[in-house]
């Protein structure tokens, strides 16, 4: 058995390492924006730079515009940055026990609200994935996090095996209580940056990060929802033989 | 504080094609190097960009990769099959590959400068200036 110590620091290594698979996600999907971005960026300082031109006996006018052009200077570095983290490798597949990363998952979600309860059924079968476990960790704090967000008092967790022709699959399905989703809602649910709780800070990027971060692992992500009727996510991953 | 004056002297005279979707950008870079003493031509994507090299024969030629119609890259090297002596700034916003990555693959592919954008007017018209300079003084610059 391992020291607390040891654990303490293993644990420290995990959350840190998901995090950078978080990034590298995030980077990899505003990374596709990017072009749009420098095209904008570049047109503001373009035209700043003519309007310059225009104004050449007003220096007030022309250091106001400077600023501009250095603002969006910076907006381009900040670009240029998630660039960069799209780069990140994401990882290897590797066999690992699908039910203790959603325990790990839902005891890490129970520290950030502590009210919350997260119902864990038993696995039906075997439940091994091979996939990369920290990206799916990923997945599974976002879709934890969603479920939390709809109203919902109670989320029940359930890992199963599925067979199918090809060998199977490892299903993990996150059921919550909550207010459901409208079908337009529903369609827009896993677009980057898309969010119904625009006032509350959110910036949307929760299910697309799942979907993303699944789609690395060779697997799907399902919503079945309905108004009233809760929301039930499932998350589809290739079985580990 | 105004804008730096360009550096015209490699610049007067010599006719700039420039290939470019957004019309802000096509018209910016437009008065860049009108400003800079250049002839300016303009087309707003790689099939009248095309065209519009076969018909004048520029001295160089300022092309987006990302657009409409024919992309980039296969514009500008259809323009260096016709004319392997042009000089050819490829600019690019990057997209699903990247910037740099888009770049990397138009300088293999003919361009003889690269540029991310964005980018300040002093720093495109400079790119140009340079490709007119003699190979020893570019290699001072």
């Amino acid at each position: 058995m391992r020291a607390p110590a040891a654990l303490a620091v293993s644990s420290a290594a995990n959350e840190s390492l998901v995090r950078a698979k978080r990034m590298a996600l995030t980077g990899r999907i505003a990374a596709g924006a990017s072009h749009d971005l420098n095209n904008l960026l570049g047109k503001i300082i373009g035209l700043a730079e003519l309007a310059m031109d225009g104004a050449a006996d007003r220096p007030d006018a022309c250091a106001e515009l400077e600023t501009l052009i250095s603002v969006a200077e910076k907006g381009a570095c900040l670009v240029g940055r998630l660039e960069r983290c799209s780069a990140q490798p994401i990882g290897e597949p590797r066999p690992f026990d699908l039910a203790a990363l959603v325990e790990t998952a839902c005891a890490a979600a129970e520290a950030v609200r502590p009210t919350f309860a997260h119902a864990r059924q038993p696995s039906e079968g075997a439940c091994r994935v091979m996939a990369d476990e920290a990206l799916l960790r990923v997945a599974l704090d976002a879709v934890l996090d969603n479920a939390s967000q709809w109203g919902a008092s109670r989320i029940v967790i359930q890992c199963r095996t599925v067979p199918m022709p090809e060998g199977g699959v490892a299903e993990v399905t996150v059921r919550d209580d909550g207010t459901g989703m409208e079908q337009e809602i529903l369609a827009q649910a896993f677009d980057p940056f898309f969010t119904t709780r625009q006032s509350s800070g959110a910036a949307g990027m929760g299910l697309s990060l799942a979907r993303a971060a699944v789609a690395e692992c060779g697997g799907r992500i399902e919503i079945e929802t309905s108004p009233g009727a809760g929301t039930i996510v499932r998350l589809a991953l290739p079985k580990s033989v | 504080m105004p804008n730096e004056p360009y550096p015209t002297a490699a610049l007067a005279g010599q006719i700039v094609l420039i290939i470019e979707d957004d019309p802000i950008m096509l018209r910016t870079l437009a008065e860049w190097f009108q400003q800079a003493g250049c002839k300016v031509m303009v087309a707003r994507d790689g099939a009248e960009g095309l065209a519009q090299f076969q018909a004048v024969r520029p001295d160089a030629v300022v092309t987006d990769i990302i657009m409409p119609n024919r992309e980039g890259v296969e514009t500008l090297m259809a323009i260096k099959a016709l004319d392997p002596r042009v000089k050819i700034l490829a600019i690019s916003g990057g997209g699903r590959l990247g910037s740099s990555e888009l770049l990397t693959i138009a300088r293999g592919l003919g361009a003889d400068a690269v540029m991310a954008k964005p980018f300040r007017s002093a720093e495109v018209v400079n790119a140009v200036a340079r490709l007119f300079q003699p190979v020893d003084d570019r290699r001072q610059a």
